[in-house]
């Protein structure tokens, strides 16, 4: 997680497309609850937001937070009967974004920062959002086959 | 899953929940700093080393993009060019028929008497053995048979044929061509020919006139075909031998018949026809 962080702090952010950055992080968080489930979600989305506010200017758990909220909504995904379509985890992803941003803002509303919520919203989220829906089906393939690899062995009985 | 699971992992949830909530009352109340500190000692190398690669990755993108950046330039500057080089040939047409037209208009305004009629060189005789020019004015804008045709600087020559919308015009340089003429200080009348090469030659003058180089020859009027102080050229050398009943002058061309490209048709005279009345 924390490499992944490292990289979205230091590396994503040159590769923006106008004023969308790829939300590589809040990814690979949603897309391990959807295929672990909420408890591991929960874990990946409290330590990848904390290794987020650990590398960012907001205050310590803020991402977290968010993260970790958005890891068990997401996590809910399962249990839909949309989960098999190829384009669940882009759309999963999508709203996944959006939300994940609404409890950021309101957490940072809540300690007192200046929140713009239209701009935010339209100049941010939004293409952000998209742009990570568009991303979405890559890097959840590649945590298709990590899931694969770290699935413990079916026991003999 | 069994409502027991569900409730343990609301449990979960409420618990990294309160785990974030709690490192944001602390963080608030700054009592997170030393692990901050700790965090950032072990990331700041690892950010640097990432930031310094992402740095020369984007610097050599940035290279291709400024090179494609060029190119299109390159190609967007050669065709602004090519249009600049388009219209430059045609202002400096422009002006070069801005400069004839004023000259034009200021031989207009220095004759008043006469009506002239604009007309533009279109062709000249492919021969070089006669020395026509071909106008884009005819018969339709008001052209005639003989009517004379001069530049702002002198005589050019006469309508020999017309068409509807174009004529021919004789120079004062052909050999067949002859305009009675005089001397401008001393009076002495000649005939003035055309000669191989652009040059003039006046004829037929008394033995007994002066003439000397640098004198201004005009149209004499004499005759009918021309009207009169119409400049024709400049003497340039005077033949003059005790055994010629005649001297002779050479005569250069005040208008340049090489470069004209606008001439001036005078169509308010009309030459006298001996022949026919």
């Amino acid at each position: 997680m924390a490499a992944v962080a490292l990289v979205q702090s230091s590396v994503l952010f040159r590769f923006s497309v106008g004023s969308a950055r790829l939300p590589l992080m809040l990814l690979v968080v949603v897309s391990w609850s959807l295929l672990r489930g909420a408890r591991e979600g929960i874990v990946w989305g409290f330590l990848g937001g904390l290794s987020l506010d650990f590398l960012s200017g907001l205050p310590l758990g803020t991402c977290a937070l968010a993260l970790t909220a958005t890891a068990y909504l997401s996590s809910l995904g399962q249990l839909t009967i949309y989960r098999t379509s190829p384009l669940f985890p882009s759309g999963l992803a999508l709203g996944a974004s959006i939300v994940h941003d609404c409890i950021l803002m309101v957490v940072l509303s809540l300690v007192g920062h200046t929140v713009p919520w239209p701009q935010l919203l339209l100049r941010v989220t939004v293409p952000s959002a998209v742009l990570g829906s568009l991303v979405m089906p890559l890097v959840h393939r590649g945590l298709i086959r990590l899931h694969q690899k770290t699935l413990p062995e079916e026991m003999e009985l | 899953m069994t409502r027991m699971q569900r409730g343990g992992t609301v449990l979960f949830l409420l618990l990294f929940l309160s785990l974030a909530v709690l490192s944001l009352v602390l963080d608030r109340a700054n009592r997170l700093e030393p692990v901050k500190d700790l965090v950032a000692q072990i990331t700041t190398p690892v950010q640097e080393a990432l930031t310094t690669a992402t740095n020369r990755l984007t610097e050599v993108r940035q290279l291709f993009i400024d090179m494609e950046t060029c190119r299109a330039q390159n190609e967007e500057l050669q065709t602004l060019l090519d249009q600049l080089i388009i219209e430059n040939v045609r202002l400096r047409e422009a002006e070069i028929e801005n400069v004839t037209l004023r000259e034009q208009l200021n031989f207009k305004q220095a004759n008043p008497s006469f009506e002239l009629l604009s007309a533009q060189v279109i062709g000249r005789d492919p021969s070089n053995l006669a020395n026509y020019l071909v106008i884009d004015r005819g018969a339709e804008e008001g052209v005639g048979i003989g009517m004379p045709v001069l530049t702002d600087r002198g005589l050019v020559g006469r309508v020999t044929e017309i068409a509807s919308h174009a004529s021919k015009v004789l120079l004062i340089t052909d050999p067949s061509s002859s305009v009675n003429a005089l001397v401008q200080d001393t009076r002495a009348t000649g005939v003035v020919q055309g000669k191989l090469g652009q040059e003039l030659v006046m004829r037929y003058v008394q033995q007994t006139e002066e003439i000397k180089p640098g004198d201004l020859v005009l149209t004499s009027g004499l005759g009918g075909n021309f009207p009169t102080r119409l400049i024709i050229g400049q003497v340039t050398e005077v033949h003059k031998t005790d055994v010629e009943l005649f001297q002779e002058a050479v005569v250069r061309p005040s208008a340049d018949f090489g470069r004209a490209e606008m001439v001036m048709v005078l169509t308010s005279f009309q030459p006298i026809d001996f022949e026919a009345e």
